[in-house]
């Protein structure tokens, strides 16, 4: 595993992507959805990508996933270049080093709980009794434990999720990688989801990657990337000037309106933005600057 | 372990139900068609296997079938069983007489024996008794539920009436009826001098081939075969034409099950390639979901295989009892058969869907359901 100084420390790099190219497409019809992205994450860490829609933060979510081949760079991957493996090695990586977490939960509608966690652990060759009280012991964890035998539809969105992240984690892999995992929930699911997977990354020592439109997830990681049309523009942390309504980073100086509620003072790329903040600013529940 | 494949089946319940009921078809399909050639073969062979003759002398050329006419001067009995190693003679008619029975014209084979030796007698009675004095019958089955020939009735034969008083089955063959009467009755259907074949018992003692080689040096314008050889070629006579169809039946029944099964697991693959995706996101290789599509397809072929194999035999009885002429021998060896066919029926199904699942990508988790 490579290390690179990360915030004046030597830190183990548990993600490294090298000029990381996607292109849709051929000839007049070629659209780069990712356009040589170049970056590191450290074990432990977790980051948010953030970005308007189709910028290519799926794209990236999936190359990095070992589930989309670059068309061109290199994705490592606990030392190791995955853009150049076969799909059957490919499936190796997503089963011991990834957990995934999706938008919908896509559970598999037919088994329990407990089955859909275990089966993740039958696929990587556990057997017998280990992986189902692995699967219980897990879902126990995430307070499940009068759940293990339901089937999906008989879930909650919220717990349907938790199963997920359960699943997520039943193989011990070092990389969460987490698609819009709020997306389907309501505010308070969301931020529960999300505080979870911040004591999951931290506890567990798990690298977490969440890929959200959800302004509130900056509460939870260490850093936010922001992906805007396949390129990494600017790499946010706190402090930064964000309009709250289409989530763009606005520089400073092309702040179109700002607007006070509750004290505090938010910033707006465009009239519509600041409209339909003012509409209901309770929709928009985080402050986008935080006063340095 | 958690069997991903048997979850996904329990959880189609009236899809997979469907498929199987369309299985058991399939294996009914087989059994019926099969079973039929088997029951007329038997049937056939039986005719001459079951009449107890190590020898039978017929015609030059003829088989002894229903389909090879033989006509033989009675006046060879006496030659014959002078002949070194010959213990028994026994003549025997069988010739078809056309008869109208309640308005429709039928084709009965009469079958006159030599009730002292018993040989070409009935050979499964089952009901009544199977030697019938002068005036008397023994009839085949389907004839004496078709025509309500129940014992104590009379069947007209050319200007004669004759009572029932037996009923035999494995005596019909597709084509006509066996009704069995004793030699003398029978002499009054053919000319004059002449029977149609001669059975011959050996003695314990001789080699029946040497026997026949001294017969055939003897008498030669006749001819002298081993029953297992004349049953083989009234076999050949009889439903050699018939085996082709069968055949094509049974492959229709066979490509009707491919078809079935292979359809199921191609729209389970269909309908499921979300799952299927969701699976090999999660890590699970091609080969896994394969497995998969096997197991649901060898499960089906074979649950449907066991259902139509245990409702077959009762549901040839039903329909037997409905139409008597359904002739069906199923054997433990077809039994055998049919199940190696279905095995093969659920493995090439299984292959159906393999293109489709090569395609199944797992970045489909990434958009919404």
């Amino acid at each position: 595993m490579s290390k690179t100084k990360y915030g004046g420390i030597m830190q183990s790099v548990a993600i490294e992507l090298q000029h990381l190219t996607k292109i849709y497409g051929s000839g007049d019809l070629a659209v780069k959805a990712v356009d040589d992205v170049s970056l590191h994450i450290p074990e432990g860490e977790i980051v948010a990508i953030m970005g308007p829609s189709g910028s290519g933060k799926t794209t990236l979510l999936q190359m990095v996933g070992a589930m989309l081949k670059p068309s061109s760079g290199d994705v490592i991957i606990s030392g190791k270049n995955i853009a150049v493996l076969p799909e059957n090695d490919l499936c190796r990586i997503r089963l011991h080093t990834f957990g995934f977490i999706f938008q919908t939960p896509n559970l598999l509608a037919s088994l329990t709980a407990a089955q859909n966690v275990e089966l993740v652990m039958n696929l990587a060759n556990h057997r017998g009794e280990k992986p189902r009280l692995r699967a219980i012991e897990l879902l126990e964890e995430l307070h499940l434990n009068h759940r293990l035998h339901y089937k999906p539809a008989k879930l909650s969105g919220g717990e349907q999720q938790r199963v997920a992240i359960a699943r997520a984690l039943a193989n011990d892999p070092p990389v969460l990688l987490a698609d819009e995992p709020t997306a389907n929930l309501d505010s308070r699911t969301g931020h529960q989801v999300m505080e979870l997977l911040r004591v999951i990354a931290k506890e567990k020592g798990k690298t977490v990657v969440v890929v959200s439109h959800d302004s509130r997830i900056r509460d939870v990681v260490d850093r936010v990337l922001w992906l805007e049309d396949g390129h990494l523009r600017v790499r946010w942390t706190n402090g930064a000037v964000i309009d709250p309504v289409c989530l763009m980073i606005v520089a400073e100086d092309k702040v179109f309106a700002t607007s006070e509620y509750n004290g505090q003072k938010y910033c707006f790329c465009s009239e519509q933005c600041l409209k339909e903040f003012q509409s209901n600013p309770q929709r928009f529940t985080k402050p986008t600057i935080k006063d340095s | 372990m958690v069997s991903l494949a048997r979850a996904n089946l329990l959880h189609e319940k009236s899809k997979i139900g469907i498929s199987i009921a369309g299985v058991v078809l399939g294996v009914f399909l087989i059994f019926a068609t099969t079973g039929l050639y088997l029951g007329i073969t038997s049937v056939v062979e039986n005719m001459t296997l079951k009449a107890g003759a190590d020898l039978w002398v017929t015609a030059e050329g003829s088989s002894g079938s229903l389909h090879s006419p033989s006509l033989i001067p009675l006046s060879l009995k006496d030659k014959l069983k002078n002949i070194a190693g010959v213990r028994e003679v026994t003549p025997l008619i069988r010739r078809p007489v056309a008869t109208d029975m309640n308005g429709e014209q039928m084709l009965i084979n009469v079958n006159g024996y030599d009730i002292a030796s018993g040989l070409a007698g009935p050979w499964k009675v089952i009901a009544g008794t199977g030697t019938p004095g002068p005036g008397e019958v023994v009839v085949d089955r389907v004839l004496a539920k078709k025509d309500g020939l129940e014992i104590g009735r009379y069947l007209a034969l050319e200007g004669r009436e004759f009572k029932v008083v037996g009923i035999s089955d494995e005596t019909f063959t597709m084509i006509s009826y066996l009704v069995f009467m004793p030699l003398e009755d029978a002499r009054t259907f053919m000319p004059p001098g002449l029977t149609n074949f001669f059975l011959l018992k050996i003695d314990p003692t001789s080699d029946i081939d040497s026997v026949s080689e001294a017969i055939r040096k003897e008498i030669p314008a006749i001819s002298v075969a081993r029953s297992e050889t004349n049953a083989a070629a009234a076999k050949e006579e009889t439903v050699g034409g018939f085996l082709p169809i069968v055949l094509v039946i049974s492959a229709i029944g066979v490509l009707v099950s491919v078809l079935v099964v292979g359809l199921l697991v191609y729209t389970m693959t269909i309908e499921k390639s979300r799952e299927y995706g969701i699976v090999r996101a999660i890590g699970a290789n091609n080969f896994y979901l394969y497995r998969m599509t096997l197991f649901q397809a060898m499960t089906i072929s074979i649950v449907g295989y066991i259902i139509g194999a245990i409702i077959s035999p009762q549901l040839v009885n039903l329909i037997r009892y409905f139409v008597p002429e359904f002739i069906i021998v199923i054997t433990p060896q077809m039994a055998l058969w049919v199940f190696l066919v279905f095995l093969a029926t659920g493995f090439i199904a299984s292959f159906i869907p393999v293109r489709r699942l090569s395609r199944i990508d797992p970045a489909v988790v990434f958009k919404g359901s």
